[in-house]
């Protein structure tokens, strides 16, 4: 029996369908059997950052509603057989679906899969609730902002309001050296308001933007640094235990030298 | 029995009142005084008591009432329930029920009941309570807390809070950490200094505005603590 991780964050645009992507692909990648859920019915983004959009027939509408079996609206990605996609549908909205009916689903998926990451929309409302329905556990993604991390505490009381207790906290979008110049919160400004469990930290990126618009996840691009990030991310999923990635910066000709050669990760 | 307008109930820890909800007030309050005072009030003198009114809130003054009856009758009042806490606490939008609550005695401080929460209560969360307010945790920014007595936060307070709803003068706030985004006591309201405190500190009406305070002497502020 596998589990179900949802991913979410509250306010949009921090990167939760990039992480949902990253972390699926990761945890593919390591052997796991994975189905990546992508919940946001009317604004679907999963199926283009994996580059699948074109596979598309038969959507999560689709199966809820019993025109199609599971197994039908089921993409294979293109990378690794162990890994698939139920895409959300683009003409719907979020009240084509039901909380029961997503828990039906999930009941279901993780008999079959290791792993089932459900890609949550932004916003409290039903497209929240249906996401959350199904799921054991939750990651909240943040980045740091005032307003993401507000969101973020606002979204952990719903979801232990839900019975979804302890969820981890993924950090995403740092940039290790405005935080070394104190002008962006550090990740212990936001444990301190959040109280929650760090499961990763994903430094800003411009290859995750490179890699978004070609539909390949940066997970599997070993000179990324945020790729390093999640396939870290993905390996703690797993229950290993891997310490953070230090994000110091080192400053003058030497640190630059030392980036350069690849000393500094 | 001849009615169920009040029923009384003894257990280990003193008598519990339960009054119907449905009943005037006014009914109850005579229903009391009879049964408490009356040729059978000796039998319950010196008991402490907690009174029950179900899914009736009752107002400052008709709390006012029921104390000064039980007082007079050589009675204790422990704390007053109400069904409606669950109301009471519920966030106001998405049904966020707070179970683990508690009610504790406070009668040294004032004659309200506490509760007492034991969790962090986080942006969007509503806790308001007919009663004292004591928290043991964080107030994230965004959460508002709302009580008729004090507020004590044993943690961070950075979000709102107001103390002395039903416009108590005498009520105040305290938190470990007063970094409110707001501060509101009876019909004043303040914003939070800018600079962060390094001691707990306490809120309090002085001369017609609301001033912050190191906590030295709690005493100055509560009258008569452990006196009794």
């Amino acid at each position: 029996m596998g589990q179900v991780i949802v991913i979410t964050s509250g306010k949009g645009g921090v990167g939760k369908t990039t992480t949902s992507a990253n972390i699926g692909t990761g945890l593919a990648a390591i052997g796991n059997k994975v189905v990546l859920v992508d919940t946001d019915i009317g604004l679907r983004n999963l199926d283009v950052v994996l580059g699948l959009e074109n596979r598309i027939v038969y959507d999560l509408v689709d199966v809820t509603h019993g025109n199609c079996r599971l197994k039908q609206a089921l993409i294979k990605d293109k990378r690794f057989e162990n890994l698939c996609l139920l895409p959300a549908a683009q003409t719907k909205d979020k009240s084509a679906v039901e909380p029961e009916q997503m828990k039906e689903l999930c009941g279901k998926l993780k008999e079959e899969f290791d792993y089932v990451i459900i890609d949550c929309p932004a916003g409290i409302e039903m497209g929240f609730k249906n996401a959350i329905a199904g799921a054991d556990k939750a990651v909240v993604v943040t980045t740091p902002e005032i307003s993401a991390v507000r969101d973020a505490d606002r979204i952990i009381g719903l979801l232990e309001a839900a019975e979804l207790r302890n969820p981890t906290l993924i950090v995403n979008r740092i940039r290790p050296r405005m935080v070394k110049n104190g002008d962006m919160m550090d990740i212990n400004d936001m444990i301190d308001i959040l109280a929650i469990e760090l499961l990763g930290v994903v430094p800003e990126d411009e290859k995750i933007v490179i890699s978004t618009n070609r539909g390949e996840p940066a997970v599997l691009d070993m000179n990324s640094w945020a790729g390093q990030a999640y396939r870290n991310i993905a390996k703690r999923i797993t229950g290993e235990n891997v310490p953070l990635v230090s994000l110091e910066v080192e400053d003058g000709l030497l640190g630059k030298l030392k980036r350069i050669l690849g000393f500094n990760n | 029995m001849k009615n169920n307008i009040i029923t009384i109930k003894g257990n280990r820890e003193g008598l519990l009142i339960i009054c119907d909800e449905n009943v005037l007030w006014d009914v109850i309050i005579a229903e009391i005084k009879e049964r408490l005072i009356g040729e059978n009030g000796h039998f319950f003198k010196g008991a402490s008591v907690i009174v029950n009114t179900k899914a009736r809130t009752l107002l400052a003054e008709e709390v006012g009432e029921l104390w000064k009856i039980f007082e007079g009758s050589g009675l204790k009042i422990k704390c007053i329930k109400t069904d409606t806490e669950k109301e009471l606490s519920e966030s106001d939008n998405d049904q966020q029920q707070i179970k683990e609550e508690g009610l504790i005695s406070t009668d040294h401080v004032n004659n309200k009941p506490t509760l007492v929460i034991e969790r962090n209560i986080r942006s969007g969360q509503n806790i308001s309570f007919d009663g004292n307010i004591l928290i043991f945790g964080d107030v994230n920014p965004g959460a508002e807390i709302k009580a008729v007595g004090f507020i004590i936060v044993m943690g961070r307070l950075r979000g709102i809070a107001h103390a002395g709803i039903f416009g108590d003068e005498t009520a105040w706030i305290m938190s470990l950490k007063l970094q409110p985004t707001q501060l509101r006591i009876a019909n004043y309201i303040t914003r939070a200094p800018d600079e962060e405190p390094q001691k707990p500190e306490i809120a309090r009406i002085y001369e017609g505005g609301i001033i912050c305070e190191v906590v030295e002497n709690v005493g100055k502020y509560v009258e008569n603590i452990g006196g009794k």
